[in-house]
């Protein structure tokens, strides 16, 4: 009996070695006839597989018999499989790879978006160093963006203006959350800053129209600020500038982070020591803390907390708004209390889910030959949730509810008083679908709702975008869409019977992106509709405006030409006319300008550790009204000229990290007209007196001295690897 | 006649048991040595290949994994130069092995040098904005990686050349890379035949060493 048995053994052994091995080989395609080169190829289970040539071709060996199992992996697509029988002494597969939709979303619709996200698929733009190294900006978000095409410099306010839409019409969102003050109270033709620091973002989207159904009450664009997650290490931070001082504490713990920042400003020494157009009684000053709390929940939760407080003053000798060429008396103090809370997070591994609220209060008092007292509150509760269906599909909806409160006493004289109080409740929801059609290809439809109790009144916006890759590096993308937006408070002062404002985006935009190159352009028109207008009859305001603004926008980044040098070059092309507020018939409004130019350049000198910087900045002849000559809105500014110029060095003090930071506008002593402001009344000769409007001084000069105490690193700041 | 088929059964096993182990050092022998004569970003793609291979068929061997994320983190750095957005999907890759090794030998030091080496290559994506993160995370590794082996010289190597390239004002800079690099190198003399064990960085050691020694002399 063990004799067979061992008979057999034997013989099966000697079986198994005398099989010839089979070779098993084949070419590596895509679906779409492309070869695979370093694709892997094998029986699972076994050691047996190759990797395919530059042709896709594979050839191996194997030991295997019978119905085996063959595998194909490729980076980027869905896994092959197939039965292979293994009997024959000669195996040919045929491999066709399908390109896997997760990985889809390399595409983005680009048009209208400027991105400068940290997510590695997506074209960076701007991140927080960019803007701190954006020699006009004086690190101020607004600034940076200024040199992006379809923004319009307007040197008076400090705000953004998109594509010949008025300041009012972009908005900004901070994680997904509505911003209802986002730059600090400032009076007419003073330059408001930014509120938030760049280094609180780690993404920054800019939409110059045509955007998310996700966002609402905006005509033009929205600016998206999405916060950093957790702090990376437990530091101290100490600023000393020119303009006032800021202590800041951050602590990390493994899953949470809390910091906590205090800063004071006053002009009074700067422009005490530089020559100001302004007569300043008390210049700016102003003191405000932050709190920042993150927890991360579970593997994929974010939990968030910003707030912040201000109070800020000033008081100087303030153009008669009547007679330009006289100054009177005029104060502003301003309050404003900003809370967001967010929760991001996964649900049963599908839903995707954000949510969130925010609370801003701010109090304007101004007080001169008049006196005014606004006081705006917010609340706004909203959330997202998204989900991807099959391969192809991702789709996303949510809702969100605002109330508003805008109470305000106007004094033009002791004896009289005008007071408004409007309460708003908005309500607002979305759906939204991007649909994958094939891997070049990908489309997204949205529809949003709105209601305004305000206004008492509805509406539906859908919206249209889709992207199509031609290439490895290019890409074209349009969108279509409506944007509705509530008149602003100052506009229902006298009735609230109006409409939302309209506005309609057409874009076509062609990108190419490839390695450290980035070219866009951008076509576009849009046009509006039921613009605020008074009547002309009764001087009542109706929503009987309209208007249109078609243009071209061009970008050019070169990071990698220049060694240790980034530049870019932005040009923006705009035509608009509207006929809106007062204006008698349609004309170019005067915060438009037809050319817009920005080039900055950034260069590191490692010898010195430092980074220098300039930007020059055109913009063409705005308009203004002349009373004094016939027609609306005719006379021309003269062009505007800019070069900044700034430097940062970094160095230890004492062992701490330090970053001595200097930055100078307009070097090169450019005169700078906004435009002019008139007489309300004509003098004896009949003739309206008028006073330029200009910067506050000729050059803005900044000094910073950044200290971080016990650390070699700074959150964000440049390493010489980059710029 | 149990007794006998009992012992037969034994043999049989034994004899298999040692047949895969030794198909095993085989494949490994043969796919090491070809790792180590890699040059190209290919050679290393079809390295990280076979050691997938190897790894899916012994799915308790932490080594064939450590290596086919080694490679792809290789296949990455050759990468990035040309298709950034490949070579940091090439990095997930080779984190997602990297994390299978964790798993079956989580008190391998050799494997967090390998994941302070893998969030290096993170590093490149953007290294302005990510240096302040990972930086701390890169030497919290290596540090892990020496507390579990004194005696790993790729822990103090690795450390040296992100020294090396850090700005001198972030406490980087030749004179605080050499010690690292003199610590790795009395390491590397050390070291004795690793086999199929990790056993890169000696020359690469030597050249920085050398490198920082001239710098030293020229100023």
């Amino acid at each position: 009996m063990h004799k067979s048995v061992l008979l057999l053994l034997f013989l099966s052994l000697l079986a198994a070695a005398a099989v010839a091995q089979t070779r098993i080989d084949g070419y590596v395609l895509t679906t779409g006839g492309d070869t695979l080169t370093g694709a892997n190829i094998w029986l699972p289970g076994t050691y047996d597989g190759a990797t395919s040539d530059a042709h896709g071709y594979f050839s191996f060996k194997t030991a295997e018999k019978g119905l085996r199992p063959l595998q194909v992996t490729y980076m980027g697509c869905d896994t092959f499989r197939r039965q292979v029988n293994l009997d024959s002494n000669q195996v040919t597969v045929q491999v066709r790879m399908k390109e896997d939709n997760s990985t889809l979303q390399e595409v983005v619709i680009s048009a209208g978006s400027f991105e400068a996200a940290s997510d590695r698929r997506r074209a960076v733009v701007l991140t927080p160093i960019d803007i701190a190294l954006t020699a006009s900006a004086t690190a101020d978000i607004a600034g940076a963006i200024a040199t992006l095409p379809g923004t319009t410099r307007n040197g008076e306010s400090g705000q953004i203006l998109v594509r010949g839409g008025a300041a009012y019409e972009t908005r900004t969102f901070i994680d997904g959350l509505y911003v209802q003050n986002p730059y600090n109270s400032s009076v007419p033709n003073v330059p408001a800053r930014n509120r938030f620091s760049p280094f609180l973002f780690k993404g920054t989207q800019f939409s110059t129209g045509g955007y998310s159904a996700e966002y609402g009450q905006a005509l033009s664009s929205a600016l998206i600020l999405n916060t950093e997650d957790l702090a990376p290490e437990t530091t101290t931070g100490l600023s000393l500038m020119s303009v006032g001082l800021g202590l800041a504490h951050t602590r990390r713990w493994e899953t949470r982070s809390l910091s906590v920042s205090g800063s004071y400003t006053n002009l009074a020494p700067y422009t005490g020591l530089v020559p100001q157009r302004i007569d300043w009684i008390a210049p700016p000053q102003s003191g405000g803390g932050e709190l920042t709390y993150r927890q991360k929940t579970g593997s994929d939760g974010m939990f968030k907390i910003y707030t912040s407080v201000n109070r800020s003053r000033m008081e100087m000798r303030y153009p008669d708004p009547f007679e330009p060429q006289v100054t009177v008396p005029l104060r502003l103090q301003a309050d404003n209390v900003y809370a967001n809370m967010s929760y991001r997070g996964i649900l049963n591994e599908k839903w995707a889910l954000f949510a969130g609220g925010a609370y801003t209060f701010n109090r304007d008092v101004v007080e001169s030959t008049f006196s005014n007292d606004q006081a705006q509150q917010s609340g706004q509760l909203r959330f997202t949730l998204m989900r991807p269906i099959g391969e192809y599909l991702k789709f996303k909806f949510g809702a969100e509810y605002l109330h508003g409160r805008f109470d305000e006493t106007y004094r033009p004289s002791d004896s009289l008083i005008f007071s408004t109080l409007r309460n708003e409740r908005y309500a607002a929801g979305f759906v939204e679908t991007d649909i994958f059609c094939t891997r070049k290809i990908v489309a997204r439809a949205g529809l949003r709702g709105e209601y305004s109790a305000l206004l008492g009144r509805a509406n539906l916006a859908p919206r249209l975008s889709a992207a199509w890759v031609l290439g490895k590096d290019e890409q074209v993308a349009l969108a279509v869409g409506q944007f509705y937006q509530t008149p602003e408070y100052e506009q229902l002062r006298y009735h609230t019977d109006l409409r939302f404002e309209r506005a309609t985006h057409y874009m076509l935009n062609y990108q190419r992106i490839r390695d450290k190159f980035t070219f866009r352009v951008e076509g576009y028109y849009k046009r509006y509709a039921h613009l605020v207008k008074s009547d002309p009859e009764t001087g009542l305001p109706v929503s009987r405006g309209s208007g249109y603004a078609r243009g071209v926008d061009v970008f050019f980044r070169d990071q990698k030409t220049i060694k240790r040098g980034d530049y870019w070059i932005s040009y923006a092309y705009l035509d608009t006319k509207r006929d809106y507020r007062d204006f008698p018939e349609p004309a170019v409004p005067v915060f438009a300008a037809a050319h817009n130019v920005s080039v900055v350049y950034k260069h590191w000198l490692p010898g010195i550790n430092t980074a220098i910087g300039a930007t020059y900045a055109f913009q063409s002849p705005r308009p203004y009204n002349d009373p004094n000559r016939p027609g609306f809105n005719k006379g021309r500014t003269p062009s505007y000229h800019d070069l900044s110029v700034n430097a940062s060095y970094l160095t230890n003090l004492w062992g701490n990290f330090t970053i001595l930071y200097v930055s100078a506008t307009n070097i090169l002593g450019f005169e700078q007209t906004y435009g002019y402001q008139f007489s309300a009344v004509p003098d004896a000769n009949g003739q309206f007196q008028s006073r330029a409007i200009m910067p506050p001084a000729k050059h803005f000069l900044f000094v910073g001295l950044f200290v971080n105490f016990g650390k070699r690193y700074n959150a964000g700041k440049t390493t010489k690897d980059d710029i | 006649m149990k007794n006998f088929f009992f012992a037969l059964a034994l043999t049989l096993t034994a004899f298999s048991l040692a047949a895969q182990d030794s198909r095993y050092t085989a494949a490994m022998t043969d796919a090491v040595a070809q790792l180590d004569t890699t040059k190209t970003m290919a050679d290393y793609q079809a390295a990280a290949n076979t050691f997938s291979r190897i790894a899916s068929a012994e799915p308790k061997e932490w080594l064939p994994l450590y290596y086919a994320s080694f490679s792809q983190l290789n296949a990455a750095f050759s990468l990035i130069k040309q298709d950034v957005a490949a070579a940091l999907l090439t990095i997930d890759l080779a984190q997602a092995n990297l994390d299978k090794a964790l798993a079956l030998a989580p008190q391998e030091s050799e494997l967090y040098v390998l994941q302070a080496y893998i969030l290096i290559g993170r590093l490149m994506e953007n290294p302005m904005a990510k240096g302040a993160e990972i930086s701390p995370k890169v030497f919290a590794q290596l540090g892990k990686a020496s507390a579990m082996n004194p005696d790993n010289p790729r822990a103090p190597f690795l450390q040296g050349t992100y020294t090396l390239n850090m700005p001198e004002f972030y406490g980087g800079g030749a004179a605080k890379a050499k010690p690292l690099f003199e610590k790795a190198s009395g390491l590397f003399e050390k070291e004795t035949d690793r086999g199929l064990l990790p056993h890169w960085g000696k020359k690469g050691n030597a050249h920085y060493l050398e490198q920082v020694s001239t710098t030293e002399k020229g100023n």
